[in-house]
């Protein structure tokens, strides 16, 4: 039967959709699982062959005016025609789940090359043309930041503020800071009192922590 | 619902039992026989995505430049679906007794969704009720859960101040989960959205003192 | 926004200590600072007005009186409003050309002011203690400044929030959005096709880039994965013929909770839609298709409705969204 693979590849992005829903820390996109993506981009092709071929029979009927099976052909033309669709929705369904999920990692990662950075092992988990697209939202995202808005800190946190100043722990070494207040020397383990917008980035990345 | 919505697609993909009403050459694959045609009064189980298109479409022509459709020929449609197990008397009959202990998980995880289909197509009044009064009576359930896990997080979160008014019991935790294993698709929707809103207002409640 | 102390207070009261701000020093250089603004309100605070009701009030008036601007607690609370209606819409507002370049503007001023200012505190303090280490709020002068940092991140963080909400809307109908562009451009010739507005004014022209780079990002990614592997008459992504529509639209009969205003300009009788009622209440009368109802709204009550029985008095600013 057809469309089964694809099936299973929703049921996978069902999945992956349930375990980001979970956790509301970073998004974290799972393997693409190519096999079975070109296991199905495969049946598409069969798929189309026989579209082709179930066309050609029509030529071929409707020139000797034989209309007498032309149901019955419809019927296998629609079935392979309905399976294409079928595919055609999962697999967008699929990438489009996993484009959306780039495009919320893109705008964690404060529209930064999230491949430069330490990302790299999740990095593998992509493939090739959602690397590309993950650069170019990341491009698009800085360019956002730019320009009438920058003010406004568009990857900013989407909380309310509460207050200005808060009370920080370091969790990872994170080097010396300038700020208005002065200069932080971030050693893991030490808390700060430091203004929110500061160091903003700085707890997105999970460098520092909020007490 | 759209074209990108994961469950609308899996929702689709639900069989639904489907009887042939004409010979179709070529289709035998679909009950497991390739290459052999598809008699008339074949019965098989069908995805819905499959199936509800070719019960609904009969003389549609392919395409523009194919024969011209046969008016005098009676209409039939390829094949006609019968009702889906998930909607069975006997499980209309154990939703009538029991709503709310229901596994509805097991019938069809996407249980709801699929019968707003099935009652658009066929205008089944009578589903639609039940299926509408089964979602209004296990709600309330829903939403009893969803304020007692509130109130058990509420230490996890550390809101404070109200913490001994309810004491989370390991077995309260245990017996919701099993309790939301019942749930379909839609319901855990409920579910999760009515958790959250209990758990804001609670924090903003008790953050403003 | 705008620097008036006593409206940053106001906002502040609920999760700040109530201050006593009256013959604090630093209002001094705040007023008159405030006075270069183009369009100040302090002569409607009476602290300022008692203290200060000299020639900078004055200047505001001369000012508000020949040019029409808007005062930016206007603004700001158009602007709050805008925001809670986009939130809960379901479908992309048109975009406040100018209010938002208004509010932009008066960010960057308020930025340079706190700037200059922080920088005198610092001069200030360095004499005395050396407040620039781990605690800067230990000078209550420096409250007043903080109360601005305060309410600037408010804005900032409103802004923001307003802005992402668009922007994920932008994404989710980008599809629709082009459809109804392609739409607008048919219909060009027909001139009582007012219903659809231009994309450029619902959108800002941040977001008309946004709209169209990520579109594009979008089909090119599908296009490589899926697309290019089907046959060519499968090959649209704005299908709207096979089984499912491919656009995704919004959705119409989303319920929302809304309040019902009146005219923005509290004109009663000039708005031909309002009607008076029996008990000398005005109300608007809309009608509930499934239903067959009519339904009259009050001014200053609170309804829950389908979205697409107001949109209409939404976007003429006569309900807001809560």
């Amino acid at each position: 039967m057809y469309c089964e693979l694809a099936n299973k590849l929703v049921v996978e992005a069902k999945r992956t959709e349930q375990l980001n829903s979970r956790n509301n820390a970073r998004t974290t996109l799972p393997v693409h699982n190519d096999e079975l993506v070109r296991d199905i981009l495969n049946e598409v092709t069969q798929l189309k062959k026989n579209l082709e071929f179930f066309k050609e029979q029509q030529d071929i009927m409707s020139m000797d005016g034989a209309s007498v099976d032309s149901n019955v052909m419809k019927c296998q033309y629609f079935v392979n025609l309905l399976c294409l669709e079928r595919n055609k929705r999962c697999l967008l369904g699929y990438q489009k789940l996993r484009s959306d999920m780039l495009d919320s990692m893109a705008w964690e990662n404060n529209g930064m090359d999230v491949m430069g950075s330490d990302l790299g092992e999740e990095n593998s988990n992509l493939t090739h043309q959602e690397q590309e697209y993950l650069k170019k939202y990341s491009e698009l995202i800085t360019d956002m930041k730019s320009g009438e808005l920058t003010d406004i800190d568009l990857s900013g946190s989407l909380t309310p503020p509460r207050e200005i100043f808060i009370d920080v722990r370091v969790l990872k070494d994170a080097g010396e800071i300038q700020t208005e207040y002065g200069v932080f020397n971030l050693i893991k383990d030490s808390q700060f009192f430091v203004r929110q917008s500061d160091v903003e980035r700085l707890i997105q990345q999970g460098f520092l922590q909020k007490i | 619902m759209g074209y990108y919505d994961i469950d609308d697609m899996l929702t689709e993909g639900s069989e639904i039992p489907c009887k042939f009403l004409q010979d179709i050459p070529g289709l035998g694959y679909l009950e497991n026989n390739p290459g052999k045609p598809i008699k008339a009064n074949a019965k098989l189980m069908l995805p819905y995505w499959l199936a509800h298109i070719l019960a609904a479409i009969d003389n549609i022509p392919l395409s523009e430049d194919s024969m011209t459709v046969d008016d005098e020929e009676e209409p039939v449609p390829f094949l006609e679906m019968s009702t889906p197990e998930s909607f069975s008397q006997r499980v209309i009959n154990a939703i009538k007794t029991d709503p709310k202990s229901l596994d509805l998980h097991s019938i069809n995880p996407h249980f709801y969704e699929l019968a707003i289909k099935w009652c658009a197509i066929y205008s089944v009044k009578d589903l639609a009720k039940v299926v509408s009064e089964l979602l209004l009576q296990r709600s309330q359930d829903i939403n009893n859960f969803a304020y007692s896990m509130s109130t058990q997080t509420k230490n996890i979160d550390s809101i404070g101040t109200m913490s001994n008014i309810t004491e989370s019991k390991p077995n309260n935790l245990l017996a919701s989960s099993s309790f939301l294993m019942t749930l379909d698709e839609l319901e855990k929707y409920v579910y999760r959205t009515s958790h959250e809103s209990y758990k804001n207002s609670k924090r903003w409640m008790y953050q403003n003192k | 926004m705008d620097v008036d102390i006593e409206d940053i207070l106001a906002e502040l009261n609920t999760d700040s200590t109530a201050v006593d701000y009256s013959g604090n020093p630093l209002s001094d250089g705040i007023s008159t600072n405030a006075s270069t603004l183009y369009n100040n309100t302090s002569s409607s605070f009476p602290i300022a007005d008692g203290k200060h009701a000299t020639p900078s009030d004055k200047l505001n008036h001369i000012r508000s009186n020949t040019s029409p601007s808007i005062s930016a607690e206007h603004d700001y609370s158009s602007f709050i409003t805008l925001w809670r209606n986009e939130r809960c819409a379901p479908e992309l507002l048109p975009y406040p050309h100018h209010l938002m370049t208004r509010m932009i503007m008066r960010i960057q001023d308020q930025l340079e002011r706190l700037e200059i200012i922080s920088m005198d505190f610092m001069g200030q303090s360095s004499t005395t203690t050396t407040t620039t280490t781990n605690k800067p709020v230990n000078n209550n002068n420096m409250l007043p400044l903080l109360c601005m940092e305060a309410e600037l991140e408010r804005i900032k963080f409103v802004i923001r929030s307003y802005i992402r909400c668009r922007l994920s809307k932008i994404d989710k109908f980008s599809l629709y959005l082009r459809q109804i562009n392609e739409q607008r451009e048919e219909d060009h010739d027909d001139q009582d096709n007012d219903s659809l507005m231009p994309l450029e004014h619902i959108l800002s022209k941040d977001e008309m880039v946004y709209y169209q780079r990520h579109s594009e990002m979008i089909l090119k990614l599908f296009n490589e994965t899926t697309l290019k592997h089907l046959p060519p008459e499968l090959q649209a992504i704005n299908d709207t013929t096979g089984t499912i529509s491919m656009i995704d639209e919004p959705d119409w009969n989303k319920f929302v909770f809304i309040k019902v205003t009146g005219p923005t300009d509290k004109s009663f009788n000039n708005d031909p839609l309002l009607r008076n009622g029996s008990n000398g209440k005005y109300f608007y009368e809309v009608i509930i298709p499934e239903l067959e109802e009519d339904v009259e709204l009050f001014i200053g009550s609170i309804y829950v409705m389908r979205y697409s029985v107001i949109k209409n008095l939404l976007l003429d600013g006569k309900v807001i969204l809560i």
